[in-house]
């Protein structure tokens, strides 16, 4: 269990992050988002015992994360870097011990993940001979290989096409299953949305909703429904609060509060013409994103 | 195997196998090789100053003769006594060993007649000076006592005696002496660049995982103290290596050229120099431990107190482009204690030689030059190693001071402010 209890951290005058609170579930991943600038770079490096807080403190299985425990976890920073000129098997051998696996433990996992990342026949070569996307599987291996049991992953997909993102979401779920606990940190909404249970959005600093991906989708104030657009709209009228916020390719869509009766809305509609398109939605995490994230000049 | 001696292990093996490493050394060596077949360093050195000689006189005709002799190369005064041996004055001595002249030089007539000479330098003689001063007596001399004297005698006065005796005591002729100097001259220079060449690779290993984010990575899994450490330990580890190999090769040569070049050098049969150089192995043997463990010594303090510093720029800058100018400014010391170092070989009791041996970043060349070539007190010595680690702990801390700030800051260089907040804030 990663708990983050109420951390604050300043550089100068400048707030980086405010009285920020949330705990990650062992065996599950949790959404860290934000916009760019809003502190989550510096989050992840006081939850790495990189920076330390000003105030709050973070802790691991109960216990104050410190050097006791640091090099167990696994980050993989959204700048990647490894060492141009060293060897990949060499280097990957020299992440894994330096995160306190025996060297044979290191060889021996090493293989692992070359086979399932088809790596095996650039174990001699260094990262400068590579492919940007064979970089960043080697990257993505030093960041998984010592098994971590908190794991950090800063746009992890980024730089990937297709095919290697589901090696490496197939990676990313069986260090789940194994009961790994994840911090995604991610702008790919979608992305996040299939993988996350809990998430917490921060924004200047400060944390503006946290929680069960679900609970808060259910605890929602709205609904959004997508239904044919009908020449006559107007009884959406004898629905309080309900409002048509457009229409585009004949598709209405339409924001109704989430207690609204939404066969008593279909039932309306089919009266006013044919509808072969009605559906209820909860909010997508985009929904929720821009609900809660201000654009960039918009006062707090 | 412990974090930090992963850290240091990755820095020295990844660079030890490199290209420019291997490049390097094989240059050295070679350089090495051509150095030993040029042997004018002595004659270079012995060149660059001329040396006051207090000259004491059996009676004033033979005394300007032997004045005229070695006016030219030598700065001559006078003095009012006469000689009546080979013996020198006392209150002549008192003045030399405070520094009034570099050397004394007594002439005075054997119990035979003949002209006879007693060379009393207060730093140690070379085998070069000695031999040019050798020539200019020669002449002196015959000229002195040609006229009153047959031409048999003429011969015999070829032979004339001649003895050295060094004030400071600590070597037993003068061929050790200009032995000693020449290897102190040669070690300087693998002191000066290992220095410079491995303080650079130092802060070209910040900016290298800087410039590259690996970094980051570091930074989660070990201390920016633990990666400091480990940067300047394995870079200094190389260092040394090359060191090794430097020095072996330099031996090995040294020996070889005892066996094999020594004889067609035009040194005249007899004299100190060609014996020197007949016998270097036994020459050799001459150059006490210490000289060797100052060596190890003055070189860690040295490369140390410089790494350091290569490394707080090193954390400073972001780019290779930011920190050239820095490492300018960083190698002027290190230039300056070389040129110190030069002239502590010919002064080494000097005061300003022993100021020079005490401060931090000139001690390591100067200390080291004047405990291989004089006779140092042993406070002195302790003085200045205390000094040297002092400033490495002071150093080491705020290079750690700047790299825990400046490890994590990419893009730009920190600036002037930034610095300052980061040296004061608390360890």
């Amino acid at each position: 269990m990663l708990e983050v209890d109420n951390i604050s951290k300043s550089f100068g005058t400048v707030q980086a992050v405010s009285d920020l609170s949330f705990a990650a579930r062992p065996g599950s991943i949790f959404g860290l988002l934000g916009p760019n600038g809003a502190g989550k770079t510096t989050t992840i490096r006081m939850i790495l015992d990189i920076l330390a807080p000003d105030r709050g403190e973070v802790r691991w299985a109960g216990r104050r994360v410190g050097p006791h425990i640091r090099h167990t976890f696994g980050y993989l920073p959204e700048e990647r870097g490894l060492y141009p000129k060293m060897k990949i098997h060499e280097q990957l051998m020299f992440f894994a011990r330096l995160h306190g696996l025996s060297a044979d433990e290191a060889r021996r996992r090493i293989a692992t993940f070359f086979d399932a990342f088809r790596l095996n026949e650039y174990l001699k070569r260094t990262p400068a001979e590579l492919s940007k996307g064979n970089q960043q599987k080697v990257q993505f291996i030093a960041a998984v290989v010592h098994r971590p049991p908190l794991l950090v992953l800063d746009e992890p997909f980024s730089g990937f096409d297709p095919i290697n993102v589901e090696i490496v979401k197939d990676s990313v779920r069986e260090l789940v299953a194994e009961g790994t606990t994840i911090l995604l940190s991610s702008h790919r909404m979608e992305q996040v949305e299939e993988l996350c249970e809990d998430i917490c959005i921060i924004d200047r600093s400060r944390s503006v909703v946290a929680g069960n991906l679900r609970a808060i989708k259910r605890a929602w104030p709205n609904r959004f429904v997508r239904m044919t657009n009908l020449p006559d709209m107007s009884f959406l009228q004898r629905f309080p609060g309900v409002v048509a916020t457009g229409a585009s390719d004949g598709v209405a869509h339409i924001t109704v509060p989430a207690g609204t009766d939404a066969a008593a809305l279909l039932r309306a509609a089919v009266e006013h013409g044919p509808v072969d398109r009605f559906e209820v939605a909860e909010p997508s995490l985009t929904d929720i994103y821009l609900h809660y994230v201000k654009p960039e000049g918009a006062a707090a | 195997m412990t974090t930090l001696a992963l850290l240091v292990s990755r820095d020295y093996l990844t660079r030890v196998r490199s290209r420019g490493f291997i490049i390097g050394t094989i240059l050295g060596v070679l350089g090495i090789l051509a150095l030993s077949f040029i042997p004018v360093l002595g004659r270079l050195l012995g060149n660059l100053f001329s040396t006051s000689i207090a000259l004491v006189g059996p009676d004033p005709a033979t005394t300007a003769i032997v004045q005229r002799a070695l006016t030219g190369d030598y700065r001559v005064a006078v003095q009012k006594e006469r000689s009546l041996g080979p013996t020198l004055p006392a209150d002549l001595k008192k003045k030399l060993l405070a520094g009034t002249y570099d050397a004394a030089l007594v002439a005075y007539r054997t119990p035979g007649g003949q002209l006879g000479f007693a060379y009393y330098p207060v730093k140690s003689a070379g085998v070069e000076e000695q031999e040019v001063l050798r020539r200019r007596l020669l002449q002196a001399a015959i000229e002195a006592d040609f006229q009153a004297r047959e031409a048999v005698q003429v011969a015999q006065a070829l032979h004339f005696p001649f003895t050295t005796t060094n004030l400071n005591g600590r070597y037993r002729n003068a061929a050790e002496v200009g032995f000693a100097q020449g290897l102190v001259y040669f070690l300087l220079i693998l002191l000066y660049i290992s220095v410079i060449m491995y303080g650079v690779y130092v802060s070209q290993g910040v900016i290298e995982e800087k410039s590259n984010r690996v970094m980051e990575v570091m930074i989660a899994a070990v201390r920016p103290n633990q990666l400091l450490a480990g940067k300047i330990i394995g870079i200094g580890a190389l260092a040394f290596t090359q060191m090794l190999i430097f020095a072996a090769v330099a031996g090995a040569m040294l020996v070889v050229a005892g066996r094999h070049v020594a004889g067609p050098m035009l040194l005249p049969a007899g004299s100190p120099a060609q014996a020197a150089q007949g016998n270097v192995l036994s020459m050799l043997a001459t150059v006490p431990l210490s000289t060797i463990v100052y060596l190890v010594i003055f070189f860690v303090l040295g490369f140390f107190s410089y790494a350091a510093m290569f490394a707080g720029v090193g954390a400073l800058a972001s780019k290779a482009e930011d920190v050239q100018q820095a490492n300018g400014l960083l190698i002027w010391p290190l230039i300056i204690a070389y040129v110190v170092a030069l002239f502590a070989i010919q002064t080494p009791d000097k005061p300003l030689m022993v100021v020079f041996s005490l401060v931090p970043l000139f001690s390591p060349m100067v200390m080291f030059t004047r405990v291989a070539i004089s006779v140092v007190p042993l406070w002195q010595v302790g003085l200045s190693i205390a000094l040297s680690l002092a400033a490495i702990w002071l150093f080491t801390l705020l290079a750690a001071k700047l790299y825990r700030v400046g490890v994590l800051m990419y893009g730009k260089p920190l600036s002037p402010k930034e610095v300052l907040r980061a040296l004061r804030a608390p360890a």
